[in-house]
């Protein structure tokens, strides 16, 4: 906790009219029935519905075109076509554990897959 | 004159009608709302038609039901989650049920069956691979047991990373005594046997008739629609289709139009959507006009 206040790396600006918050914090997911908890520094909004590591190059982000099901979660389906990984996490923000999901690549970046989507349409 | 004054009377009780239709409604308030919590995330299946229904259950019985477990009812065989693919242009995708068009389906089959809870069956709680690696890696323990007999350890903790509450016995027992195609099922009764919740005496109805629609509303019923999903992503792709399913939740008139809110099972996010669309939490508001080009048909319990 003490860890966690002293590199906290809270910082606030505005991207897109969106107040984001960038510090350094847990993301939760479960593995194979297992909780598994983990530190990364990552940024979110005033709504905590969008997230990105802290870092994501968002600038490399291109334009893409796929084909859509229609069905399932568009960004997931972007998420494989960028050869990410997608998955269910959960942030920690303010003291509270926040549903979303993100798309995780190689390097170890990762954006929420909405975004994901917003950013490269 | 005079017949100046009849259409302005005319015109003025015409407005007074829409308005009264359009009466504001918002049943994330309502005791059955609270239950479904925040919108549900359906990631990489294709099953909203599995939460749709889930959420319609949930709704009337003011308990949150698996989707997962709806959409393990509705697949008849283990292998339809290995075989039933779409394709597309990065490969074949998974897919538990063809979206909306079977989403009367799915939901007249959960009607006289029992269904888990969302947290003894949770939907969108493993991040490996959304749930369909789950499920394809379940269907190939079972596999590996008939070959050997044994079930090792990381065997029994796959099976269990989707049905939490099932013992490493219970996991061997239902692996002896199921065949191949009954594995899910027989796991899923296991896993919720002494807390499910049962769906009978429930009649669906279906219509294409939007003032039904708007009276369900009114009357605090939950609508299913099935229809394009386009419409979401870009307020001025209005054409049909049967291709989502998703519910509305709420109603409201907001700048002279008729707006409705769609409960969408893409997650929290609001980044797939059209900026034009008010959304909150994943909850999008879509003026009326826009949705009826767009929706094919409506289901609820009366």
């Amino acid at each position: 906790m003490i860890f966690s206040i002293i590199l906290s790396l809270s910082m606030a600006f505005a991207v897109a009219g969106e107040s984001i918050k960038c510090e350094k914090g847990f993301l939760r997911m479960s593995m194979e029935g297992k909780k598994i908890v983990e530190e990364s520094a990552y940024c979110f909004n005033e709504d905590k519905n969008m997230l990105y590591s802290k870092g994501f190059a968002m600038k490399k982000l291109k334009k893409i075109k796929i084909h859509e099901s229609g069905s399932i979660n568009p960004g997931f389906e972007l998420c494989e076509a960028l050869k990410g990984e997608a998955q269910f996490v959960e942030f920690k923000a303010e003291g509270e554990w926040y549903k979303l999901d993100r798309c995780l690549f190689a390097d170890k970046s990762y954006i929420d897959t909405g975004l994901l989507y917003q950013k490269t349409r | 004159m005079t017949r100046l004054f009849t259409v302005l009377i005319l015109l003025m009780s015409g407005l007074s009608a829409y308005a009264q239709s359009c009466s504001t409604v918002d049943l994330r308030t309502t005791p059955g709302g609270r239950a479904l919590g925040e919108v549900r995330n359906q990631g990489g299946m294709g099953w909203c038609a599995s939460f749709v229904t889930a959420d319609l259950i949930s709704y009337r019985q003011r308990r949150k039901i698996s989707g997962l477990g709806v959409a393990i009812h509705w697949t008849n065989r283990t292998t339809d989650f290995e075989t039933r693919r779409i394709r597309t242009r990065q490969g074949t995708v998974p897919v538990l049920e063809r979206a909306s068009s079977h989403a009367g389906n799915v939901m007249r089959s959960s009607i006289g069956r029992f269904q888990c809870l969302e947290s003894d069956l949770p939907s969108d709680d493993n991040a490996l691979n959304t749930l369909r690696g789950t499920l394809e890696r379940v269907a190939e323990v079972k596999r590996q047991f008939d070959k050997t007999h044994q079930c090792s350890a990381p065997s029994i903790q796959t099976v269990r990373s989707m049905f939490p509450r099932l013992s490493a016995a219970d996991v061997t027992h239902i692996l002896q005594i199921s065949a191949l195609q009954d594995v899910h099922k027989n796991l899923l009764y296991r896993n919720c046997r002494d807390k499910y919740v049962s769906v009978e005496n429930v009649q669906l109805s279906f219509s294409k008739n939007w003032n039904n629609l708007d009276a369900q509303l009114t009357r605090g019923n939950l609508v299913a629609f099935g229809y394009n999903s386009n419409v979401l992503k870009n307020s001025k792709d209005m054409s049909a289709g049967i291709g989502h399913t998703s519910t509305l939740v709420g109603r409201r008139m907001r700048n002279g139009q008729c707006e409705y809110l769609v409960r969408n099972s893409w997650g929290r996010s609001c980044g797939y959507y059209d900026k034009a669309y008010p959304c909150e939490q994943g909850n999008i508001w879509v003026p009326k006009g826009h949705l009826s080009r767009s929706a094919s048909d409506f289901f609820y319990y009366p």
